[in-house]
């Protein structure tokens, strides 16, 4: 039961979520983050 | 009345417990020096009913229980992750899921049960902290400066792998954090992976692999895997890593680009593992330099503190130490997940009562690191006696003369003094000792003692006041976690030219220098600096060896074989000396020769109970 739970989970949560990041290169996970200026999760000049 | 806290870690790898007394750790081990199963993840049972017993107290004179890190932030990574991974995630998330439901969801509950399961009294409810304040928290308040920069470096935690603290007084303040799916613990893992190694266990064979190879892939690393920025921050190229999908650490793209398979584990280990152990060592040395020096100009402290897994890269902490970047430097001997334990019950602790040891004129509150479980004489005695081993007992001055001389023989020496180290590495309580000056004891270490893999280096354990005249170390090393040249007195005349010694695989036996046994490829050392402060009896037997021989280095590594868990116990220790090649064992004050004793018949044999590491 619980792996069936999962399997939807996976299906109709986690897909779509991973299909739009992959799209719009939206999160960390992403191209565009790897080329950020920085990594920092806060600002280094806001310290 | 004491403020005790107990902190837990558990459920990923090396679960392990520590206690806290008045803001002073006093205990603290790990499970699988119990348990016998090296890097055990499970409740670290044993491991608490030793921290309790080291004190005499139940769970209920508990003034808090801390478990090291936050369940749900790192479902909600762990959630993440699988998403970005795509369908290649399905099955290892729908294997991992119902676990997750069950109890990991809620593992703060799941601990309850497991302390009352224990029946030795009623614990208070169970509180999270989070990973990496835990690894800041060993890292800084057991240490001896008042204000530090503090950086915690691992393969991840809940989200953060990188993180930045500033230290002050008793408090911790989060400075900046590098968060998952970037980290340099996992780029390290990655490499130990593709290099045929175990994943959170074989990285230090890649280290020690390192100094053989050419770095003729970093380039393509800082090309391809990592995107280094001058701010000190970095980012992996996901593209190539296959970690958020939960099976492997690399997979397809990773062979593409290095140009071949991953290593089979266990088969011959070629120049091509070298040069790529080389390459990720010189890179993350980079990485780990831009991370300290980041750390300094966001705290304007120039005292650091590391903890974490990767601050157990001894290379990388004494290129950080050689820098001049830092007035001082001090790394928590548990600097893995175990040490989290502690930093979980340090950071509530001191908020009750401040960190003590700054008050008298101890060197840090770590006691040597010897935090685990100590057998007494009688003990030792007994089980001696009844098991009818023939030994001879010794008074103080007549042990380390008896050892020093045996040592100055040529003889290996299981050496078995007082409480257990707390932390990956013998630090001369279970320790196997040899004579550095002796050039087979390398070849007869790994090959007739702890039947490893010949490329393995061995680590010296030095006089701190003596350690100058044999290495070129900035500061003291207590807990052999930073590498240092040999000086050039003590140079072979091959390794004083230009062209420096060989490096190669086949050079691992040759003499470079006057401490072969000790001297890696690079002509560096993994330096233990010894103090009476931190293991005196340790620090009597050096002197003893000096004494006799002028030299007051030995040989120091772990008292077990390749694959099993520190010994921990008298028993453990004989089994373990009778299993080996080892002439001599040192039990308190007890001295065992291997001739005369009787023949040791195990029902099975260990090597197939021993899975290789």
């Amino acid at each position: 039961m619980l792996r069936f739970l999962a399997f939807l989970m996976f299906i109709v949560v986690l897909l779509p979520i991973g299909l739009t990041r992959s799209v719009f290169h939206s999160s960390r996970f992403g191209r565009r983050f790897h080329q950020a200026p920085t990594a920092w999760d806060h600002s280094v000049n806001k310290l | 009345m004491a403020i005790y806290v107990l902190g837990i870690s558990a459920f990923y790898h090396d679960s392990a417990a520590a206690l806290v007394k008045d803001g002073v750790p006093v205990a603290a081990a790990q499970e699988e020096r119990f348990t016998r199963v090296r890097h055990d993840p499970a409740f670290p049972a044993q491991a608490i009913a030793y921290c309790l017993d080291a004190e005499g107290i139940t769970l209920d004179d508990l003034e808090a229980v801390v478990y090291y890190e936050d369940p749900q932030e790192k479902f909600s990574r762990v959630i993440s992750s699988f998403a970005s991974g795509g369908i290649g995630g399905a099955r290892t998330f729908i294997n991992a899921m119902p676990e997750w439901i069950r109890w990991k969801w809620n593992v703060l509950k799941f601990v309850d049960e497991q302390l009352e399961i224990l029946s030795r009294g009623k614990a208070p409810r169970t509180q999270a902290s989070q990973h990496h304040r835990s690894h800041a928290a060993a890292a800084f308040y057991p240490s001896p400066f008042k204000n530090a920069a503090v950086l915690c470096i691992d393969g991840i935690g809940e989200w953060h792998s990188t993180t930045i603290w500033h230290g002050k007084g008793s408090n911790l303040e989060l400075k900046n954090s590098i968060s998952y799916p970037h980290s340099v613990g996992l780029l390290y893992s990655a490499m130990t992976y593709y290099c045929g190694f175990k994943v959170d266990s074989g990285e230090y064979k890649l280290m020690g692999l390192a100094p053989y190879g050419q770095p003729i892939y970093a380039d393509k690393i800082r090309d391809e895997l990592i995107n280094i920025r001058e701010d000190g921050s970095f980012t992996l190229n996901m593209k190539y890593f296959e970690y958020l999908r939960g099976e492997r650490m690399v997979g397809e793209a990773f062979e593409e680009l290095f140009g071949g398979p991953i290593r089979q584990p266990e088969s011959p280990i070629s120049q091509r593992e070298c040069d790529l152990a080389a390459s990720i060592q010189k890179v993350t040395e980079e990485v780990v330099l831009g991370l300290a020096t980041a750390a300094v100009k966001q705290t304007g402290e120039r005292n650091l503190c590391l903890a974490g897994g990767v601050a157990l890269n001894c290379v990388a902490n004494g290129v950080l130490s050689r820098s001049g970047r830092f007035d001082s430097i001090w790394i928590q001997p548990a600097a893995g997940d175990a040490g989290c334990a502690l930093g979980a019950a340090l950071d509530f602790a001191v908020k009750h009562s401040g960190r003590p040891h700054l008050d008298g004129n101890k060197s840090d509150a770590m006691s040597g690191s010897l935090l685990g479980p100590g057998f007494g004489d009688e003990e030792i005695a007994q089980f001696l006696l009844e098991n009818q081993y023939p030994f001879t007992r010794y008074d103080d001055a007549g042990l380390y003369d008896q050892v020093a001389s045996r040592l100055a023989e040529g003889a290996v020496v299981g050496w078995f003094q007082g409480r257990m180290e707390f932390g990956p590495r013998a630090l001369g309580a279970r320790s196997i000792l040899g004579d550095a000056r002796n050039p087979e004891m390398q070849r007869t270490m790994n090959l007739k003692i702890k039947y490893r893999e010949s490329f393995r280096p061995f680590a010296p354990a030095v006089l701190a006041e003596d350690a100058g005249n044999y290495f070129d170390i900035c500061e003291k090393s207590p807990y052999m976690l930073m590498v240092a040249p040999v000086t050039d007195s003590i140079k072979s005349q091959q390794s004083r030219q230009e062209s420096g010694p060989e490096r190669g695989l086949g050079s691992i036996n040759n003499i470079r220098s006057q401490l072969p046994a000790v001297t890696h490829v690079d002509l560096s050392a993994r330096v233990q600096t010894v103090t009476e402060e931190n293991n005196a009896p340790f620090t009597y037997l050096l002197r003893s060896f000096k004494e006799r021989t002028g030299c007051s280095v030995l040989v120091n590594t772990s008292f077990n074989v390749r694959g099993e868990p520190i010994v921990c116990k008298p028993e453990e220790a004989y089994a373990c000396f009778m299993r080996t090649e080892m002439d001599v064992l040192v039990l308190g004050r007890y001295v065992l020769e291997r001739p005369g004793q009787p023949a040791f018949v195990e029902a099975v044999d260990w090597r197939s109970e021993i899975p290789l590491d």
